[in-house]
């Protein structure tokens, strides 16, 4: 009886939080298993790979959520606001129809919705961060949707791809988004344009900002986001270029590993490593510019 | 509209209580979320549990699937065309239908068909893959709209422009649905997405005719056989390909 005795008082103290949290278990969690497996097994399709960055956004998010700002959360009055009563009625009819498309839109909605109705919009002013996290990791399809738009983006891949083949005095052509290496053509097709990784590096690009304290330095939010485009962007036309040059020299094996197998995966881990660094370069050079400023400061004290 | 009607109920009956001391532990308005999830957990997750899949688990089948199939080899009958000859031709890893036909005095129109073969198959980039096999310039982009057979009310909106290689053409082209079309994927999705609240799919065509004209014409002056041409395919595709064997 000992044990019980200390988890009766929290479960009398936090009833309603506790049994909502089981209910909207009873709900998501088969979807998220869902989305979980899809992702680590790749057993649903292209578009919802794309998402596959809230296998560390939610843990992230439900840490922010249940252990950093639980305490802030439980001080905010309790006040019921109209919005959430809109938001979780409108989480609930997307979740009753039953589509993939709704149900899956449904559970970030219904965590806001919640929110806002428990603590009104100082609950959601605390959790807006994660929630953010929730909502860009949530799968729909908007990839899907911009495939036929990314077409300019396809062109500038393969043209440039083309100038480095140049450099490197490599026999090329390019031709709108194909690129011929040999006389051997390679389509920069709308998935081989890096929205994926450069999604991917945005959100990894978030989490750091969060993580290292930076998310309301706004000079830095804008100087990191910037040069995670750069960086992926860049690792991408080096992708494409590579495949380009494997393609056109026969070198299948090559090509089969940096496209479909294990050397994509090394590319990705390098492409974020870059970014981790990027962060860990412009935290160096604050902490260098905070001292030159403070000793300006000190000569002009003297 | 009960939950909203309830909510607004709620909202105005709730600042005359004190909600903070409602029950020990548990709030006035936690109960009320409770409440509402309960309804979904009765009427939702309950049978999905006992279900042997979830309805979010995979998409609804195409059953029309079975007859388009058969597009890339099958020759098929436009009312007042002849045709000259039909193949099939594989783009993008995928088979397309490339048939020939022509009217007394006029010069033959190539009609390229890519139809659905696959319930997870959806319309993405099928026209630049056309423009990656015949790498066309293009000029003078507009729609076009001409009427679905089955639901003459409903225009199909098609992209029409002209485009030139060796010579210049006339570019006309869709997503054929039964009952509609268009050329942006985004409203098939719509469509689709619409069905699908009643565990339905919409099967869809790409289409894309080739007419030809003099280089230095007007996009109006065979505006009027693409128009004729294209309600013809549309009519044919509702009734020979968007059915259920």
């Amino acid at each position: 009886m000992q044990a019980t005795s200390k988890i009766t008082p929290f479960l009398e103290r936090n009833l309603g939080n506790v049994l909502i949290l089981a209910f909207l278990a009873i709900l998501y969690v088969p979807i998220l298993g869902h989305w979980y497996d899809g992702w680590l097994n790749k057993s649903i399709n292209i578009d919802h790979e794309y998402f596959s960055h809230a296998i560390i956004g939610f843990p992230y998010a439900a840490y922010l959520i249940f252990l950093k700002n639980r305490q802030v959360w439980q001080k905010l009055p309790n006040k019921i606001h109209p919005l959430g009563g809109f938001l979780i009625a409108l989480a609930l009819t997307l979740y009753i129809t039953g589509t993939r498309e709704l149900t899956s839109l449904s559970f970030p909605i219904m965590l806001t919705g919640i929110m806002v109705w428990l603590k009104g919009i100082p609950g959601l002013k605390l959790n807006g961060f994660p929630l953010l996290l929730i909502f860009l990791g949530t799968p729909n399809s908007v990839p899907y949707l911009i495939t036929p738009y990314t077409l300019p983006l396809q062109k500038f891949i393969a043209s440039v791809a083309h100038f480095l083949l140049q450099q490197f005095r490599i026999d090329s052509q390019v031709d709108g988004i194909y690129l011929y290496v040999n006389n051997i053509p390679v389509e920069v097709a709308p998935y081989c344009a890096g929205l994926k990784m450069l999604f991917t590096s945005l959100y990894v690009a978030l989490l750091l900002l969060h993580w290292t304290g930076n998310i309301n330095n706004r000079n830095r939010v804008i100087t990191l986001l910037t040069g995670s485009i750069f960086i992926s962007v860049t690792a991408n036309i080096f992708r494409n270029t590579l495949l380009a040059i494997f393609h056109g020299n026969g070198m299948k094996q090559a090509f089969y590993i940096l496209h479909d197998s294990w050397g994509g995966d090394i590319y990705s881990v390098g492409m974020l490593a870059t970014i981790v660094g990027l962060n860990w370069l412009l935290n160096r050079f604050q902490e260098s510019l905070n001292l030159i400023q403070e000793n300006n400061d000190d000569t002009v004290a003297q | 509209m009960m939950i909203l009607l309830l909510n607004s109920f709620i909202t105005k009956m709730l600042p005359t209580m004190d909600i903070s001391k409602a029950k020990k532990g548990i709030l006035i308005s936690q109960i009320i979320v409770l409440a509402l999830l309960t309804l979904a957990i009765i009427f939702v997750a309950i049978p999905g549990y006992f279900s042997t899949k979830w309805s979010w688990s995979d998409l609804p089948r195409v059953p029309e699937v079975s007859q388009m199939k058969q597009v890339p080899k099958t020759q098929l009958n436009f009312e007042n065309w002849t045709t000259i000859t039909q193949k099939e031709v594989p783009l993008n890893n995928y088979p397309w239908s490339f048939q020939v036909v022509e009217k007394p005095g006029q010069d033959p129109i190539v009609i390229a068909l890519k139809a659905q073969k696959y319930y997870q198959d959806s319309p993405e980039v099928e026209w630049a893959d056309l423009q990656g096999l015949e790498k066309w310039k293009t000029d003078n982009h507009q729609t076009l709209k001409f009427p679905s057979s089955t639901n003459p009310k409903n225009l199909v909106k098609a992209h029409w422009f002209k485009a030139w290689n060796k010579k210049t053409y006339g570019i006309l082209q869709w997503y054929a649905w039964p009952g509609g079309g268009n050329y942006r994927n985004s409203r098939w999705f719509l469509a689709d997405q619409k069905a699908q609240l009643s565990q339905k799919r919409i099967p869809w065509v790409a289409v894309s005719l080739k007419i030809p004209m003099s280089p230095l014409g007007e996009l109006k002056d065979v505006e009027s056989i693409a128009e004729s041409l294209a309600t013809e395919v549309q009519k044919t595709l509702e009734k020979e390909v968007f059915v259920i064997q």
